[in-house]
């Protein structure tokens, strides 16, 4: 049941502008292809945007979605567990349905590792996946 | 509690929902277009420079994008005017070329905070974050999404029971006929044109602020041809009809992922055995004709 504060509440934050908040998050993503055809394994280190410092969550949720294709072609969420003994590094296994070039929309809801500054943001970072290569970021 | 990929899911439905809506507009007064892309395009990057350049409230934003799409959907529709059918199409397919190739060279970037901010040509425009800096979830936002949807397909709905909803159906079956009869038919067709812009406008301004970023090669031709043919699919008889051809199309989509890439051969299936089995939808005028009557003898037998 949606009560009538949370709706006034999101009426208020449709109509007011926009005031920044929190660190912005910035991800470079590096994806190895596995033993199993188009499904490819993804490290992903996160960093405060302006910080530089690892960003630390529970898990990160990347969605890929084919540009060419918007809205009709693209995959489930997938999760990413952090990577024990390195603060901001992800992993998450992917499994495309073709080759080609990718959006991955990366979901990041936590916190800097030093100034624990909240980071909730969305980092898009394009990849090409070709058959048997690592995927390359776009050019 | 729905789960964040179902989520994306209904989103999804809910924005490619308005282009379904936009193409049939165009097809109610006999047109065919595979380029209202093109709109979804214009109010994106519009409505995205809104929120994330000028520091605009989402709703202003939304305004500001589907009245700039509306705004090319009237420049469409004033030179096409002479033209119908297959010619028509073409105009509307390089139009919405025309559109693309232009933001694959539009830049337009401001510094905030540290960092360049706006449209860079095919690199995209990234960080239309309103949502973030709103703090709306996914869930919260899909909620949007359904409202305006509900409330365009309510407009639309009352519109077609009105006069005016008569007058546009009858310039899609014989535009001589409704000259005859007195109807400005192409004041009809502008205004139509125009307003499936607007529609479609609408879509692409939700688009762009829940992905956050949008690239010319979004709006490229199969977005289009998914618009018109969900159309196609669900019916031109009443409004609903691209909503059932867009829930019928996704459902299978989804339902099929096992076929993993195969399963996008199903949507080209799907829309050439109905063609040929049902060649005006699902709903076609004659089965809405069907359903009203069975309806009414209901009421008249209560």
């Amino acid at each position: 049941m949606i009560r009538i504060p949370a709706l006034a509440v999101l009426g208020f934050a449709l109509l007011a502008s926009p005031a920044l908040a929190g660190e912005r998050a910035a991800a470079d993503v590096a994806c190895e292809p596995t033993a199993e055809a188009l499904v490819y394994s993804c490290t992903i280190a996160v960093t405060g945007r302006k910080s530089a410092e690892p960003v630390t969550a529970k898990a990160l949720s990347v969605k890929a979605d084919m540009p060419s294709m918007a809205m009709a072609h693209n995959l489930p969420p997938a999760s990413a567990t952090p990577v024990e003994g390195k603060p901001g590094h992800y992993i998450a296994t992917l499994e495309l349905e073709m080759h080609g070039e990718w959006a991955l929309a990366i979901e990041v809801n936590g916190k800097t590792a030093e100034t624990a500054a909240r980071v909730r943001d969305k980092v898009i970072v394009k990849q090409h996946f070709a058959p048997g290569h690592a995927g390359a970021p776009k050019q | 509690m729905l789960d964040d990929h179902l989520i994306g899911v209904l989103s999804n439905m809910g924005m490619i929902s308005f282009i379904a809506l936009s193409a049939y507009l165009v097809l109610v007064v006999g047109e065919i277009s595979f380029g209202q892309q093109a709109f979804f395009a214009v109010s994106a990057y519009a409505s995205g420079i809104a929120s994330a350049m000028w520091g605009w409230p989402f709703l202003g934003a939304v305004l500001w994008g589907a009245a700039v799409a509306g705004l090319a959907g009237l420049l469409l529709a004033i030179p096409t005017l002479r033209i119908r059918g297959l010619y028509f199409a073409i105009a509307t397919l390089a139009f919405a070329e025309m559109v693309r190739l232009a933001l694959e060279i539009f830049t337009y970037q401001v510094e905030q905070d540290g960092e360049l901010v706006g449209p860079n040509g095919s690199e995209g425009f990234r960080d239309i974050r309103y949502i973030y800096e709103a703090d709306i979830s996914a869930g919260e936002f899909l909620l949007v999404i359904l409202a305006l949807l509900a409330a365009t397909l309510a407009i639309i709905l009352w519109i077609e029971r009105t006069r005016l909803g008569a007058i546009l159906r009858m310039v899609g079956e014989d535009p001589v006929l409704a000259r005859l009869q007195g109807v400005n038919v192409n004041l009809a067709k502008i205004a139509t044109v125009a307003a499936a812009g607007l529609v479609a406008g609408i879509g692409g301004a939700l688009y762009a602020h829940l992905n956050t970023y949008v690239e010319p090669k979004i709006f490229n031709v199969m977005l289009g041809v998914h618009g018109l043919a969900y159309g196609l699919i669900g019916g031109l008889g009443t409004a609903f009809g691209p909503l059932l051809g867009v829930a019928l199309d996704i459902g299978v989509l989804e339902s099929t992922r096992a076929f993993s890439g195969y399963r996008m051969i199903v949507f080209g299936g799907l829309v050439a055995v109905l063609l040929i089995v049902r060649p005006r939808g699902l709903l076609d005028e004659a089965a809405v004709y069907r359903v009203r009557r069975f309806l009414l003898r209901k009421d008249a037998g209560d």
